[in-house]
């Protein structure tokens, strides 16, 4: 069931590996994460804290150290996070009602995977397991 | 409505809020249609379009006045012919059209470079996937565009 009350939206095509992108220092991807709700920040703090808890959270299932993402914030007040390594490319997106998309594309194959409107506090096995395999590619 | 078969269009993306600060390439967040770029649709009546410029109209430094940023946004490239060549699934194929800026910014330099690329607004019944791949795949053609 996804966080909108109706069921979360899932669609799993052709299998397949990833991997990351943006090696980023750890350091400063840790201030920017604690400016996004600052006064002068792209985010609310309610969805500052949201993502922050979030990638704590990717960091608990994955284990540290997460690579940190290339990242932005989006006009309304989603969130958009990504990694890419070569063909691979894993997206995840806080939307602007607070849920979570992910999705993963092989460039040169037709294999795509991800999941819609999953609530934030739940990450899925099928993220967890995606996202690791594009950081391990 | 004209449509570009070649030449480089150029996108403003604020970065400031990104991480890092300094890529050197868009990324799928910056292809999604900006309000403004909503009200504009809305206002002519066209299909929804990503604000770009032609790079043979319009300077980066006119298009930030037109835009009223300032040096936070950064400027990158497109080359129309890889844009017009993207095929995902059963999206139509994306255009870049000549889009007229309404008075007062018409009257301001470089206007008449302004462009849209169409294609990019989720129709009813388009599976959110498609469009986040379409915006992967035009995130891949973009490079750092000076003026």
């Amino acid at each position: 069931m996804g966080a909108t009350g109706h069921p979360a939206k899932q669609w799993v095509l052709p299998d397949s590996a990833a991997a990351p992108e943006g090696a980023e220092d750890t350091v400063l991807w840790d201030d920017y994460l604690r400016r996004l709700g600052e006064p002068d920040g792209p985010l609310s703090p309610a969805r500052a804290k949201q993502v922050r808890a979030l990638w704590h959270l990717l960091e608990k299932r994955l284990g540290p150290p997460l690579k940190p993402p290339a990242a932005g914030a989006l006009e309304n007040d989603g969130f958009a996070m990504s990694w890419d390594n070569g063909r691979h490319h894993f997206e995840i997106e806080v939307t602007a009602v607070g849920t979570l998309d992910w999705f993963y594309m092989d460039r040169d194959s037709d294999a795509r995977n991800g999941e819609e409107d999953q609530p934030l506090g739940a990450i899925s096995p099928g993220l967890i397991s995606q996202l690791r395999r594009t950081l391990t590619a | 409505m004209e449509e570009l078969q070649d030449g480089v269009v150029f996108r403003l993306a604020t970065v400031k809020h990104d991480f890092p600060p300094d890529s050197s390439r868009l990324r799928f967040w910056h292809f999604e249609l900006s309000q403004n770029d909503r009200s504009h649709a809305e206002k002519t009546g066209n299909p929804p379009r990503l604000s770009v410029f032609d790079s043979e109209r319009t300077t980066v430094a006119q298009a930030l006045a037109i835009r009223g940023v300032d040096q936070e946004s950064v400027a990158f490239g497109l080359r129309v012919p890889e844009i017009r060549v993207i095929r995902v699934a059963s999206l139509d194929p994306l255009r870049v059209v000549r889009d007229p800026l309404e008075t007062p910014l018409a009257e301001m330099p470089g206007a008449g470079g302004h462009c849209g690329i169409e294609g990019l607004a989720r129709r009813p019944g388009d599976p959110k996937a498609l469009v986040r791949e379409l915006r992967v795949r035009l995130s891949d053609l973009s490079f750092p565009f000076g003026s």
